[in-house]
């Protein structure tokens, strides 16, 4: 039985199958080598069970014969250790990515070291008094101080206003990141049912299993997620202890105006859910902690700086006396409440009549009296910002030397997960990539492989044809 | 280990970033000729470079105030020194004036080129700087001395001018013009009034025998005496705004000093290293040419270039 040339020729049939299908993964590999985030595919090939079955009454023979060839399964060559590291990588990266990408412009925005900035603005300032103090009666050194604080104070607003619209351009990230997640979890519960129909149907659904992992790399670049397989092939993905993705079922990332925030939005898992809490993971956590924490911290640090030379000008200039002898009045605005660096502002009166700055420090001193100047110039020098530890020029050198510190803190984190997301990445093309040499080789093999099968082919065709002549 | 087609294309695509970003960051130190544009490329650094420049600034202030002093206390130096020689003038005029043996005519020509000399004195006494009298204390602009007839009388202020020369560090800029000059007028006004028509001409160089009568001289000096006790003082008055001057100028050249080493501590800290910049800009060109020539070569090649 064994011997049968129809036998065969069934053999070499499948051998032509099985190359055939050989060559189109080959195909559809190097068709698909630059698609981002697609698997390597193998075509299986397995012997087919053997003629005859063990069986107890057994005919004397040879043994048994071999059957031929069959594809086994078509499966993509992943790594979900390697996948998971990467997930994990992306959400780091991502964050440091956004906090470097705002803090640049937010050191842009405040332009130091440089003579425009407000350290420069401050130390003129204070030069400005000092003039003032070596000539108290001259208009135009009154006049330098009143447009020395006006320059002062125009740097204030422009750094708070910088400040805010960061915080407002960010709110609307916040937004507009969430309905990212929720479009993105929505595509991986389709894929979770797709998935879970045709793997109880017994297919390997190799490309829409890329998708979905892809789909998951994209979703961990936005926050930090977890994942977890089901045995039905769908996935779980979960942020924290909300699992978002479970089979085909989301819940929605919603963001809702928050009264007590600047009416920025809050974000919940489902409306009135679960708050969502990044823990500044993901670029959407990295926004929320800027526009939450770190940017409110700048504007603080700033309006504590204006706040505490309003205060300390003011107070000085208050205790003064004007060149006329007549009792100083408020130099900085508002007059109520502490200053802060978006509403300050010189007292409208000094501006319009520059000669109502205080200069002397009692009526009897005469025009010639500058102690007062001379005591709001010597304030660059008091320590009475930080709990009376620093300097305005120091607090103000600290938090532009703090700022420095995020943004570096940032761009090296990015650098280290780039560098790690690299290292990744490549393990993963090493699993997972396409190599063109191998799929040459492969094909080169196949179609050798065919070739010879259709040989085998020929030759029992040709074996039959004597046969039959020999029974004419 | 399996090489695929993607890890060598990402792997020259991120080496080759890698190096523009590099090559952009030196471009833009040697562009600015600073080595610190953003806080962030040194924060430590910028906090220095910020400080540093609140130095600079304060210093350059303290400069200007020094030369601000210098040019008051020179004014005032050369008044007093102007003082001080019509002050020994109207003496030998009084000298001779008392040593006797002269006619009514002669003393009264004698006076009268006292009275002139004593006119040119309250002049001086109304030196000006810019608009401020600089003998009026802090009245700086009330004319300190009136004369009328004989007798000069004080209008201006009292306190000092002071000038910041370092933090919390004052030099005073100005003489009290009150306690420099009143005593001198009030000498020549005695003289006059012993060499005028109610006085007596001999009481010029003794007067102690008549202490009392001459309103300008309360005695038992005589009115020479007494111009001489106060030529004394305005001569040590002299010689303090000359010690203040020594002082404002000692202090432009210890904040000169002070400015350039301030300059080189920020300079070392912010400025560029041209020459490390341009070597390290050489290297980079060499690595991205070789990183380009490799790419080119590599990723041109697979099997099937050779199948056919």
């Amino acid at each position: 039985m064994g011997g049968n040339l129809m036998v065969g020729l069934n053999i070499a049939l499948s051998g032509l199958e099985a190359q055939q299908a050989v060559i189109s993964v080959t195909g559809q590999n190097v068709a698909n080598a630059n698609t981002p985030g697609y698997s390597e595919q193998v075509a299986n090939l397995v012997a087919n069970p053997p003629y005859s079955p063990p069986a107890l009454h057994q005919n004397n023979g040879p043994g048994q014969f071999g059957m031929g060839v069959t594809v086994g399964s078509i499966t993509r060559q992943t790594s979900q250790f390697l996948n998971l590291q990467a997930w994990n990588n992306n959400a780091s990266l991502s964050a440091d990515t956004q906090t470097a990408q705002t803090l640049g412009q937010v050191q842009s925005l405040v332009n130091e070291p440089s003579s425009t900035g407000l350290n420069s603005a401050m130390d003129a300032f204070w030069s400005a008094w000092a003039n003032l103090a070596n000539d108290p009666s001259s208009g135009a050194a009154s006049a330098q101080v009143v447009s020395a604080g006006q320059a002062l104070t125009s740097q204030f607003h422009n750094l708070a206003s910088g400040l805010s619209s960061t915080q407002t351009d960010l709110n609307q990230a916040v937004a507009q990141q969430a309905s990212q997640v929720n479009q993105i979890a929505g595509q991986i519960a389709g894929l979770n049912g797709q998935i879970a129909a045709d793997t109880a149907a017994g297919q390997n659904p190799n490309d829409l299993e890329d998708q979905r992992d892809q789909l998951v790399s994209q979703l961990s670049n936005l926050i930090p997620v977890a994942v977890t397989w089901q045995q039905n092939g769908s996935v779980t993905v979960s942020s924290g202890t909300v699992a978002f993705v479970d089979g085909t079922h989301t819940l929605t990332l919603t963001a809702t105006p928050d009264p007590t925030n600047n009416n920025f939005y809050a974000l919940t898992w489902g409306p009135g859910g679960v708050p969502a809490d990044f823990a500044g993971g993901g670029q959407l956590g990295a926004t929320l902690t800027l526009r939450d924490q770190t940017i409110p911290g700048y504007l603080t640090q700033l309006n504590g700086l204006a706040a505490g030379i309003a205060s300390q000008v003011n107070a000085l200039q208050t205790a003064g006396t004007d060149a006329a002898g007549a009792a100083g009045q408020a130099f900085f605005e508002p007059s109520t409440g502490s200053a802060t660096a978006a509403d300050i502002a010189v007292n409208p009166a000094v501006v319009s009549n520059p000669s109502l700055v205080a200069t002397g420090a009692n009526p009897s001193g005469g025009p010639g009296d500058g102690t007062t100047a001379q005591a709001v110039s010597d304030l660059q020098n008091k320590t009475f910002l930080a709990g009376s530890t620093q300097t305005p020029s120091d607090f103000y050198a600290a938090f532009v030397g703090g700022l420095g510190a995020d943004a570096q803190a940032a761009q090296s984190g990015q650098t280290n997960a780039q560098a790690l997301q690299q290292s990744i990445s490549q393990q993963q093309q090493q699993v997972s990539g396409v190599s063109l040499d191998q799929e040459m080789t492969t094909m080169v093999e196949a179609q050798n492989a065919y070739g010879a099968a259709a040989t085998l082919t020929t030759t029992i065709n040709t074996m039959l044809g004597d046969l039959i002549t020999m029974m004419q | 280990m399996r090489v695929t087609s993607g890890m060598t294309a990402s792997m020259v695509e991120t080496s080759l970033q890698n190096i523009q970003t590099q090559l952009a960051q030196v471009q833009g130190q040697m562009a600015s000729g600073h080595r610190i544009n953003q806080p962030s490329d040194d924060p430590i650094g910028t906090e220095n470079v910020l400080q540093w420049q609140n130095a600079i600034d304060q210093n350059t202030q303290y400069q200007s105030n020094a030369q601000d002093a210098v040019n008051w206390l020179g004014s005032t130096q050369s008044a007093l020194q102007q003082a001080v020689s019509l002050a020994q003038q109207i003496r030998s005029l009084a000298v001779s004036a008392g040593a006797g043996s002269l006619t009514a005519a002669q003393l009264q020509t004698i006076a009268q080129q006292i009275a002139s000399a004593e006119s040119s004195l309250v002049n001086v006494g109304n030196t000006k700087v810019g608009d401020s009298y600089i003998f009026s204390g802090q009245q700086t602009s009330t004319q300190p001395f009136t004369q009328s007839g004989t007798a000069v009388t004080y209008g201006g202020g009292s306190g000092t001018i002071q000038r910041e020369i370092g933090p919390g560090q004052f030099v005073q800029a100005n003489a009290d013009g009150n306690a420099a000059l009143t005593p001198v007028f009030q000498a020549i006004s005695a003289i006059l009034y012993d060499l005028g028509p109610g006085g007596n001409p001999a009481n010029v160089a003794t007067g102690a025998s008549l202490s009392g009568t001459n309103p300008y001289n309360p005695g038992p000096q005589g009115d020479l005496a007494q111009l001489d006790s106060a030529i004394t003082n305005l001569t040590d008055v002299e010689g303090q705004a000359g010690a203040q001057m020594q002082q404002a100028q000692n202090a432009q050249g210890q904040l000169t000093t002070l400015a350039t080493s301030l300059q080189q501590l920020q300079g070392g800290v912010l400025n560029d290293n041209l020459a490390q910049s341009v070597v390290q800009l050489q290297e980079l060109q060499v690595n991205y040419q070789s990183a380009l020539a490799a790419a080119s070569t590599i990723l041109q090649q697979s099997l099937a270039s050779y199948l056919h």
